[in-house]
C-alpha cells in the first residue's frame, strides 16, 4: 500500500516537473499548454469512458461552459482569474448535474444525446440575443487579464490535480465499483453499489475537470469566439487520444495525448495531407489490432499498466 | 408452517407479451429449490421479477412474512435477497476486486476479514487472487460468482443458470461448491436446465411456457414420467 502511494506521488511529480521544465528546452509555450489541455481532457474522458463505459461525444460542452463561465465571471463580476477559473469549474459541475438524466441512456444513445446537449449549450452561448450577457457570437476578450506565464503554471496545477484524481479513482473502492458497473450494472447494483449515484459522481468529476481546463484555456488564450471552445474536434481529439493510449489506465491517455497531439503539431499544420493519412492509418491499425489501446500491448505481456 | 419465502400468483410481461402466468413458489428457510425449465420458459424473467428488476402485472412476494413486491431492487438487496446473474462476475476486475465489490457496503477491515474467510473456503480463488476474472476457467468463474454473492451473506440467493456455458466437468465443480455452501448457507432458488443440480435440492419446480407445470420433492420429480422424458432424456417405465 505504502509503495503504491510512493509510485502515485512519483507519477504526479514527474508530470509536474516535465511541464515546469519543458519551457526551458522548448520555446513554444502555447503548444505545451495545449498539450496539457488535451492530457487533462483525455483523462476527463477516461474517467467517464474508461471507468463507466459512457462515451461522451459532447464532452466539449463542459470545456466550453468552463471557458465562458470563468470569462464572464472575470468580465461581469471582476473576479480574479484563479477564482473565476474555479467558478468556471463549478458552473461545469452544475451543467453536469442538469444533464445527469442523460446517464439513463447508454451506448450510442448517450453519445449522441451528450453531443446534442453540448451543441444546445453552444447555441445558447453564441445567441446574438444574449449579447449583453455572453457577448453572443462576437466572442470574449480578456485582454486586461492576459497573463500567459501564470495561466501556464495554473494549468500545470490543474493537470497535476487531474492526474491525482485519476490515480485515486484507480486505487479506490469507488473506481473498482465504477468498473464493476461498466461490466455489469445489474450485478453491481445487486452487490449494493449505488449505481446511479456513483455514475453521476464520476460524470460530475469529469465535468469539473473539463470546466477548470476550459477556464484556464480561456485565460491563456484571452481572445476567443464561441466556436473555438465548443468545437466538436476538441471532444474527438480527447476521445481519440484516450482510446489510442488505452482507456481505464492513467498512462494510456497521457501517452496518447503526447504522441498524437505532438504529431499533430509536428506535421499536422505544415503537411496536413500526410498527417491525416498517418492519423487515419494509426486509428485503423488501432481498431484492428489494439482495440484496448497501446497500453494493452504491455498488458498482454503480463505487465501492470498504471 | 408459514414459508420463509413465498411468491404467489406472479404474472409478468414484456410489453404486451405476457411470459409468466400465476407462478407460485414456496421455500422454507435453508432450503434449496431448483427451478427447471427449457430456454424461453421464463426462468430469468421470474428471477428478475422476484428481484424487482421486472415489474409485476400481478402477484405478491413475501420474505420472512413481509411483503417485498413493492420494494425497489436495492431495498430488496437490503432485505437480504441476492440475484446472481448468468455472467455472475465482473470480467475486467481481478478476483480480489470482484469480492471487494461483492461486499461494497462493508467497512474496510470487515470486508478484508470476510474476503480472507472466503479464501479459506475457496482456496483456488486465493491462489489466483490478483488474476483477472476474464482469465479464469468457466468453473472458476462460477466459483467466484458464488463467492462474490455471499461476501455479505444473503438470506435468499437467486441464481440464474449457474451451469450456463460450462462443460460437464465444471458443472460438477459448481454443484460441489453449492453443496458446501448449503451448510449454514442461504436459502437458494436455482434456475437451471441441468438436472445435476437436483443432487443438492430439497424441492423442485418445473416452469413450462411461463406456468409451473410441476412442484414437489426431488424424489417426486424423478418419478414423474413427463419430467423424466423432458429433462432426463428417458421415457416412461
Amino acid at each position: 500500500m505504502l509503495r503504491r502511494r510512493w509510485v502515485d506521488a512519483l507519477v504526479v511529480v514527474v508530470v509536474v516537473l516535465a511541464f515546469v521544465l519543458a519551457p526551458q528546452a522548448y520555446s513554444n509555450e502555447t503548444l505545451l499548454f495545449q498539450m496539457m489541455v488535451y492530457i487533462a481532457l483525455s483523462q476527463g474522458v477516461n474517467i467517464l469512458y474508461g471507468f463507466t463505459g459512457y462515451l461522451p461525444f459532447g464532452y466539449v460542452g463542459f470545456f466550453g461552459i468552463g471557458a465562458y463561465g470563468a470569462s464572464l465571471l472575470m468580465l461581469h463580476l471582476n473576479w480574479p482569474p484563479i477564482l473565476a477559473l474555479l467558478g468556471g469549474g463549478a458552473i461545469a459541475v452544475l451543467l453536469g448535474l442538469l444533464l445527469s438524466p442523460l446517464l439513463r441512456l447508454s451506448g450510442a444513445y448517450f453519445a449522441i444525446a451528450s453531443l446534442a446537449a453540448s451543441q444546445a449549450v453552444y447555441l445558447i452561448v453564441s445567441n446574438p440575443a444574449l449579447q449583453n450577457v455572453t457577448y453572443g457570437p462576437y466572442g470574449i476578450q480578456l485582454v486586461s487579464q492576459f497573463n500567459p506565464t501564470l495561466s501556464y503554471y495554473v494549468m500545470v496545477v490543474i493537470l497535476a490535480l487531474t492526474v491525482a484524481v485519476v490515480l485515486y479513482i484507480r486505487r479506490s473502492r469507488f473506481g473498482t465499483a465504477l468498473q464493476a458497473m461498466r461490466d455489469d450494472p445489474v450485478s453491481a447494483a445487486m452487490a449494493g453499489v449505488p449505481v446511479v449515484r456513483q455514475r453521476t459522481f464520476a460524470w460530475m468529476i469529469s465535468a469539473a475537470i473539463a470546466g477548470l481546463v476550459g477556464g484556464a484555456f480561456a485565460w491563456q488564450t484571452s481572445v476567443f469566439y464561441p466556436d473555438a471552445v465548443f468545437s466538436l474536434s476538441i471532444s474527438i481529439f480527447a476521445i481519440v487520444f484516450t482510446l489510442f493510449g488505452g482507456a481505464g489506465t492513467l498512462l494510456g491517455p497521457l501517452f496518447g495525448s503526447v504522441v498524437l497531439y505532438g504529431m499533430y503539431n509536428t506535421i499536422g499544420i505544415s503537411d496536413p495531407q500526410y498527417f491525416q493519412l498517418i492519423y487515419g492509418l494509426l486509428i485503423i491499425l488501432l481498431v484492428l489490432f489494439l482495440p484496448d489501446g497501446a497500453a494493452s500491448l504491455l498488458k498482454r505481456r503480463g505487465s501492470h499498466v498504471l | 408452517m408459514e414459508p420463509f419465502f413465498a411468491a404467489r400468483g406472479i404474472e409478468a410481461a414484456y410489453g404486451r407479451l405476457q411470459v409468466l402466468w400465476g407462478v407460485d413458489l414456496e421455500l422454507q428457510q435453508g432450503e434449496v429449490a431448483v427451478l427447471l425449465g427449457s430456454n424461453g420458459a421464463g426462468k430469468t424473467t421470474l428471477l428478475k421479477a422476484l428481484m424487482g428488476l421486472r415489474p409485476l402485472l400481478q402477484g405478491e412476494i413475501l420474505l420472512g412474512g413481509q411483503h417485498v413486491e413493492r420494494l425497489r431492487p436495492d431495498l430488496r438487496v437490503q432485505r437480504g435477497i441476492h440475484y446472481m446473474t448468468e455472467l455472475g462476475v465482473f470480467p475486467n476486475l481481478s478476483i480480489d476486486e470482484n469480492l471487494q465489490v461483492g461486499g461494497f457496503g462493508l467497512p474496510r477491515h470487515e470486508l478484508r476479514r470476510r474476503i480472507d474467510e472466503l479464501y479459506e473456503t475457496f482456496p483456488d480463488l486465493a491462489k489466483l487472487h490478483s488474476a483477472s476474472a476474464a482469465s479464469l476457467s468457466g468453473g472458476q468463474r462460477k466459483m467466484l460468482g458464488v463467492a462474490k454473492a455471499v461476501v455479505v451473506p444473503p438470506r435468499l440467493l437467486l441464481m440464474d443458470e449457474p451451469s450456463a456455458g460450462l462443460s460437464p466437468r465444471f458443472v460438477g465443480e459448481v454443484v460441489a461448491v453449492l453443496r458446501n455452501l448449503r451448510e449454514n448457507g442461504p436459502t437458494m432458488l436455482i434456475a437451471e436446465q441441468n438436472v445435476k443440480f437436483l443432487e443438492i435440492a430439497d424441492r423442485a419446480y418445473v416452469l413450462d411456457g411461463g406456468r409451473i407445470s410441476f412442484r414437489g420433492t426431488v424424489q417426486e420429480l424423478e418419478a414423474d414420467d413427463a419430467v423424466r422424458q423432458a429433462y432426463f432424456g428417458v421415457g416412461g417405465h
